[in-house]
């Protein structure tokens, strides 16, 4: 199989190791600290990679990624603060159990339940993917065109606000694509005259100003969250034989709940963490034990969200289409380098393919191992002032964005986005999908133009494509049903 | 009546917007369906900007809206660090424009107090040294005359 010939071989390089020990550690870091998500994280390393092949640049980004499903936990258990999204599904059960001095078998389940999951999502990638990216292959424009529309209305549908919020945040987006020079005939649009613009706008300014300054500026009067935390000894995480009975079938329903749903555009991590748990209290014998400490309830959604994050890629390396925020960015990456993302990748680059599905089992092991020992020095890390701490953030934004191209007009900018991506969080609207329409305007625009000139301007000889018009279809489905439970949940 | 104002401004700005998008889509040549010129998606876009936001400023009446507020001093603080760093690095140079960046940056936070913020400036200065000039190799100038 092509993972031992060209996979693994490639991860083991020294470089390779070097920086997916590097993420993961990063990442863990970062899921550790609440505020700073894996978002901000890859952002700031985005400039990084640039001097590295696309290759490493992609192995410590990922592995910053899902390295911070495994730290986000640990403030979850110890301090009922979510480290990541996803993670708030851990405090319900995960804190009254530190409560009840578990909180040693509480870390040593959730990094054991993790490596389980986010193993099984690497199975997933592994066994579905070629599949998924062979038959995309026979994808002609009309097809990109249906999936992207049906991937832009998944991601207004993420997060909290309003159907209409997420579609005008994703038609913003597009429109933010839309500036520089159209590929198609030369005309520069929406520069105002700023030569700086010709090109269009960075993905990496745009996301460290609408997520990692505007996060700043809206975290400023953070608590510093330095309480006193209990002290976790090495043979307090033994669990017994009743919790490891307790938590295996848990496991694996986490993580196949989690891998299908994290190949999902629009959803990830986050709703499979809340359906495995729901899942769980339902069918368990004793469902008034959750809440108050029981082991399923953290062993099933830490499973889930390791699974997730790791089948999120399958979109993004098979059809080009990015989940997420997150995916959006490493998408941004890859096209820096000069790889276009999409079903080709897999014949035309297997290398970074099979590469990067190696070192996300390195990565896994990696995390397995470092996360025990290291729980200690994250919970210190947990004391650290926010007020010292978001300078130096917004530092590194700076020194990031301008050591892209020496341009202090990205920097503006990035401040630029950062103020807009402030006002946006005040007025109820999510950035996410602002991100991916942007990087998918471009794209978009070519497919549509390509699909219409074929069926020389008639919509319905576009539509009449079975793959396209099913895909269409089920847009329309998933617009309609999520408008109607968002409708139905505002009248109650 | 009750308005929700924070329904009712974002929609105003994204009508706004919205036509703003169009009538510059419109200057770049429309074209047709079937040989779309530049303008052509972009009229689209600012079309269905118009219609989300109108959408918007109609659910806003009749319904009373959260309260609205901003961090004025973290906004206030961060621009300024932003801003300072953009110039200053263009003019003097990257440890210069680290150590406004952060400098002003602090202020954001009613727990500022000068000494603590000036020691994180300068720590924070020395680290950018450390991991972007030696680690990293950057082609930025620390210090530019």
């Amino acid at each position: 199989m092509e993972l031992f010939n060209i996979g693994f071989p490639t991860a083991f390089s020294l470089e390779n190791l070097l920086y997916c020990f590097l993420g993961v550690f990063l990442g863990t870091f970062v899921g550790v600290l609440p505020g700073i998500g894996a978002l901000a994280a890859v952002s700031l390393l985005l400039p990084v990679t640039f001097y590295l092949d696309p290759i490493t640049a992609l192995v410590m980004l990922g592995g910053v990624y899902y390295g911070t499903e495994y730290g986000g936990s640990t403030a979850s258990i110890l301090l009922n603060l979510p480290g990541t999204a996803s993670n708030a599904v851990t405090c319900i059960d995960g804190y009254p159990m530190a409560q009840q001095g578990r909180a040693g078998v509480a870390l040593f389940v959730t990094t054991i339940a993790s490596f389980i999951g986010g193993g099984f999502g690497i199975l997933v990638i592994m066994f579905l993917a070629p599949s998924v990216a062979s038959a995309a292959l026979a994808f002609g424009p009309a097809e990109y065109f249906a999936a992207m529309t049906f991937g832009l209305i998944a991601a207004a549908t993420i997060g909290q606000g309003s159907v209409i919020r997420g579609l005008s945040m994703v038609v913003l987006g597009l429109v933010l694509g839309s500036i520089g020079a159209d590929v198609h005939t030369g005309i520069i649009r929406y520069s105002f005259g700023m030569s700086e613009l010709y090109d269009g706008i960075s993905i990496i300014v745009l996301a460290m100003g609408l997520f990692g300054v505007a996060e700043v500026i809206a975290s400023v009067r953070n608590q510093s969250l330095g309480q006193s935390v209990a002290r976790v000894t090495l043979r307090s995480m033994i669990p017994t034989k009743a919790d490891v009975r307790q938590s295996v079938w848990p496991v694996f329903r986490g993580s196949g709940v989690g891998s299908a749903f994290g190949a999902l555009p629009g959803t990830g991590p986050a709703i499979a963490v809340f359906l495995s748990y729901a899942l769980e209290k339902n069918i368990a014998k004793q469902p008034e034990r959750f809440g108050k400490g029981a082991i399923e309830g953290i062993a099933s959604p830490e499973a889930s969200n390791n699974a997730a994050v790791q089948t999120a890629f399958i979109p993004t390396l098979t059809l080009g289409i990015p989940g997420s925020a997150t995916m959006a960015v490493m998408m941004g990456a890859l096209m820096i380098h000069g790889i276009n993302p999409g079903p080709q990748l897999m014949q035309t680059h297997p290398e970074l393919f099979w590469g990067l599905i190696a070192s996300f089992w390195i990565g896994n092991v990696m995390l397995l191992v470092l996360n025990i020992p290291l729980i200690g020095i994250w919970i210190k890390l947990l004391s650290v002032p926010y007020h010292y701490l978001f300078p130096v953030v917004i530092l590194l934004i700076c020194v990031g964005t301008y050591s892209i191209g020496n341009s202090a007009f990205d920097v503006m900018l990035v401040l630029i986005f950062g103020i807009l991506g402030y006002f946006m969080r005040i007025y109820g609207f999510e950035p996410a999908p602002l991100l991916i329409g942007f990087i998918l305007g471009p794209l978009l625009e070519e497919n549509f133009r390509r699909a219409m000139q074929f069926a020389r301007g008639d919509f319905l000889l576009v539509v009449s494509h079975p793959i396209a018009g099913s895909i269409l279809v089920a847009s329309a489905i998933l617009l309609v049903f999520v408008s109607m439970k968002g409708y139905l949940l505002r009248q109650r | 009546m009750l308005i929700n104002f924070r329904d009712l401004t974002s929609g105003a700005v994204l009508v706004a917007v919205g036509a703003i998008v169009s009538t510059l889509a419109i200057t770049y040549e429309v074209g047709t369906f079937a040989r779309m010129r530049a303008g052509f998606f972009p009229l689209v876009l600012g079309i269905l900007l118009i219609a989300l936001g109108g959408a918007l400023v109609v659910a806003a009446i009749g319904k009373k809206g959260p309260p609205i507020g901003f961090d004025i001093r973290a906004m206030g603080a961060v621009s300024a660090g932003i801003t300072l760093f953009a110039v200053a690095a263009e003019a003097y140079g990257l440890m210069l424009a680290s150590l406004l960046a952060v400098g002003a940056s602090s202020l954001g936070s009613p727990k500022f107090r000068v000494v603590p913020a000036l020691v994180l400036a300068v720590t924070a200065t020395l680290g950018v040294w450390l991991i972007f000039k030696l680690g990293l190799g950057i082609s930025a100038p620390m210090v530019r005359n």
